[in-house]
């Protein structure tokens, strides 16, 4: 843990989408190490680096609500994007199409806090001029004056994220002393193998989730 | 946690012999004949296994190899199926549709049992060898009449034979074989059972029963459209064993006869517990408890009424449930789950893990916060939910109840959370609209206030030492009314019809001039002599509320109005029962 970080998160609403409910989502009980890890990426990530989310602390208790929106049943056709980039295009996507509408429920969490301890690895793409301690520094210091790359995220763009380097000890759970399983959660893609899905089975302890390794045996697909 | 609850559910039932779960690669369908075959394949009779008489038949509910999910298209089920499928002939007689129906049906069945030399299974495909669709209606009316058969569907049997086709071992071992061959399913972690390398499945059976929902039954887990998909994962990491063990788990929660479901609003919510327990079955009386002037038809059920009402009455008085049900374990998890429609998919609206003794908490919370005395005795002393909410909407009709208003509700109702925001502005307008308090819109306000507002105390009956204005405001009122009743009776718009949401709202406008007209219905019930007792007790109640009030305040807010209709719900009643303490 030489190289660990804390982070506080929290905000309003969050919507850690179950896979097997995404269409009308419901969200997690509580923050998955994937979304963990997209928000530190979203403060500080380079090739070099590969984050690995050590625990996920929940502070405040869960809490469930519902909400309905009008979403769009496409995604914007794959070359578009492309093309707009070489051509130097404006890219825009029509919706106006009545057939291209869905309304969609979510089931998704209130008012949620949470802290993440996480430390990096380095990656083979890793040159030289790379070590920890530079890595590590500049996440810090990004972290403590509120910078990043993108709007760090609860799950969906839609909900922010606040977020605050933790310096100090970690505060206590609304959930110590208690023992909850959780069931099986996802806890990562594994982008390098046709991007199958890792699951491991979170049980949260005094309000402490311990995510395994992605490259720990007992979650490998 | 849903599908996974789900699971050990159906896991559960399949180990209780009387709750007839399906098995794995069976389903439980309506089956209303079976065809009586000989061993030639010949047609020797058609059974009537309907129950039940006269207009009432009803199809047997029977364990069968799993359906097939029909959308449009022709696929077959194995041995059994509609008429059209096995006949190759419906209403419409031997179409060229039903008769490639018929092929279907003869082709699954030879594809499947190719191996298989069971003498009844033989005899189907004779049976099938032999049949010309076109003299189906001659054939089958022989036996039963072709009208009630070419609707229904049909199963196979042995003649002299016990027991089925479709249920003898060899015919099942064929059936299951064909179901863990079928898999050209790719192979991954189930996110319910964590098993690895295991067939996921493609298509979630869908679900019926949710009020609302087509009647073919919607999806909870599907990626019907390219927004619903990422990183290309067009399908849920759920193993097929799983997959069918929640959705018949579901179906079986959902069915007509369940008794662990309740529909509230456009929601329907269904409830289990982890473990068997003895308050299971009932519990949809204890969130909606039957009407009490509903006489039981059975003594059975009398005497669950009645324990349910003490269970109740228990609970609403802060007393532990197992005092008055010494066997309730109060530490077994449950859970609740609320489901929507939306298109064809279902959404999950209400999903909530609790132990029963907290819930029954709730419940009493719930009950506590909403106990107002009765308008009349025939009004229910827990009021069912559905009661309630007829009361927020425009002409008493369930269709205008407001989703949202339902959704809220049942919420604050289990979990113990804030009723919905809006709930007091929308029963204040039903009552300025209707000008009429009534038993289920006073307990309504009563329960927003004690839980939104955080107020300390609001009475259940009549209180004549309350001192807050807005109470005294709403008994004021209501002896006013009280006054011109008696001195006009039969008066075609009452102070009430006219003032009720005025003066609750804008009291130093109405009051008033209310109070001068009084002094004119007093008056002419003082020239009566047999009325002169009253003309006194009025005008003295008049006075002595008039005493406790400084001044008519020139507005009160919605909170004030709530407890001005209270107070006047209160004192009106009071008009009607005091008489006997009177003397």
């Amino acid at each position: 843990m030489a190289y660990g970080i804390k982070l506080r998160v929290w905000g309003d609403y969050a919507c850690f989408t179950r896979p097997e409910m995404k269409v009308e989502r419901v969200s997690y009980d509580v923050m998955t190490p994937s979304a963990a890890r997209g928000i530190l990426e979203a403060i500080h990530w380079k090739p070099a680096t590969r984050w690995v989310v050590d625990k996920i602390h929940v502070l405040k208790p869960i809490k469930f609500d519902n909400v309905r929106r009008n979403e769009v049943s496409s995604k914007i056709p794959k070359p578009n994007p492309a093309t707009v980039m070489r051509e130097n295009k404006q890219l825009y996507f029509l919706v106006d199409d009545g057939k291209n509408r869905q309304q969609r429920a979510s089931t998704l969490l209130r008012n949620v806090e949470y802290v993440i301890e996480a430390h990096f690895v380095m990656t083979d793409k890793a040159g030289s001029e790379d070590n920890e301690g530079k890595h590590l520094d500049i996440f810090n210091r990004r972290a403590r004056k509120g910078q990043f790359f993108h709007q760090p995220c609860l799950g969906c763009r839609e909900f922010p994220a606040s977020f605050e380097l933790l310096d100090d000890e970690i505060p206590v759970s609304c959930y110590a002393g208690q023992e909850k399983d959780l069931g099986y959660m996802l806890l990562d893609i594994d982008f390098a193998n046709d991007m199958t899905p890792l699951f491991f089975r979170a049980s949260m302890n005094d309000g402490i989730i311990e995510p395994p390794s992605p490259l720990a045996t007992e979650v490998c697909a | 946690m849903i599908l996974h609850a789900l699971n050990s559910y159906y896991q559960r039932m399949l180990d209780d012999p009387d709750a007839e779960m399906p098995a794995f690669g069976t389903s439980v369908e309506n089956i209303s004949f079976a065809l009586v075959l000989g061993e030639d394949g010949s047609l020797r009779n058609i059974e009537d296994l309907r129950d039940g008489e006269g207009n009432k038949v009803k199809p047997r509910k029977m364990q069968v190899p799993a359906a097939v999910t029909r959308t449009s298209g022709v696929k077959a089920n194995f041995l059994w199926d509609k008429a059209a499928y096995i006949f190759g002939a419906d209403t419409d007689g031997a179409t060229e549709k039903n008769r490639e129906r018929f092929e279907a049906f003869n082709v699954f069945l030879h594809e499947i049992g190719k191996d298989v030399d069971d003498p009844g299974f033989v005899a189907v495909k004779k049976f099938l060898a032999q049949w010309n669709c076109s003299q189906a209606a001659e054939s089958v009316a022989r036996f039963q009449s072709w009208e009630d058969v070419c609707n229904a569907n049909l199963v196979f049997r042995l003649d002299g034979v016990p027991g089925f086709i479709h249920d003898r071992p060899s015919v099942q071992r064929e059936w299951l074989k064909y179901g863990q061959n079928d898999s050209a399913a790719s192979v991954g972690q189930c996110l319910i059972s964590g098993e690895e390398n295991v067939p996921l499945a493609g298509v979630h059976t869908p679900i019926k029963g949710v009020r609302g929902g087509q009647t073919s039954g919607g999806y909870i887990v599907s990626f019907n459209a390219s927004a619903f998909v990422s990183y290309h994962q067009d399908k849920a990491s759920v193993a097929e064993t799983s997959a069918f063990a929640y959705t018949t788990a579901l179906n079986f929660l959902l069915s007509s006869y369940s008794r662990q479901k309740i529909s509230i609003g456009d929601t329907t919510y269904i409830f289990w517990a982890k473990r068997p327990t003895s308050l299971e079955p009932f519990l949809a009386d204890v969130f909606e408890p039957s009407e009490a002037e509903e006489e039981p038809a059975e003594q059975d059920d009398r005497k669950t009424a009645k324990d349910i009402h003490g269970l109740l009455k228990a609970v609403r008085d802060g007393k532990k449930p197992t005092d008055f049900m010494p066997d309730l374990e109060t530490d077994v998890q449950f859970y609740i789950l609320g489901l929507a429609p939306n298109a064809a998919r279902l959404s999950i609206r209400f999903w909530q893990e609790t132990s029963l003794g907290d819930l029954l908490e709730k419940v009493g919370q719930y009950y506590r916060e909403l106990s107002m005395v009765r308008q009349y005795d025939s009004e229910p002393e827990f009021p069912p939910l559905w009661r309630l909410l007829v009361q927020t909407a425009t002409l008493g009709k369930s269709e205008n109840i407001s989703p949202v208003l339902a959704g809220g509700l049942t919420r604050a109702m289990l979990t113990g959370c804030p009723y919905p925001q809006n709930l007091l502005p929308v029963v204040l307008d039903r009552i300025r609209a209707e000008h009429n308090v009534t038993y289920f819109r006073a307990a309504l306000l009563k329960a927003y206030l004690l839980r939104n507002t955080k107020m300390e105390e609001v009475p259940v009956s009549f209180d004549p030492e309350r001192k807050d204005s807005p109470y005294l405001l709403g008994r004021l009122f209501a002896v006013l009314e009280k006054a011109q009743e008696e001195a006009i009776p039969g008066a075609n718009a009452t102070v009430k019809d006219r003032y009720l949401g005025a003066a609750a709202a804008t009291p130093q406008l109405v009051l008033p001039m209310l109070l001068k007209n009084s002094a004119n219905h007093i008056a002419k019930l003082r020239k009566d002599s047999d009325k002169r007792g009253r003309a006194i007790y009025l005008d003295r109640m008049i006075q002595d509320i008039n005493g406790e009030l400084d001044d008519y305040p020139t507005t009160q807010n919605a909170q004030e109005q709530g407890l001005f209709m209270i107070g006047y719900y209160h004192q009106r009643k009071n008009f009607f029962t005091k008489n006997t303490q009177e003397g």
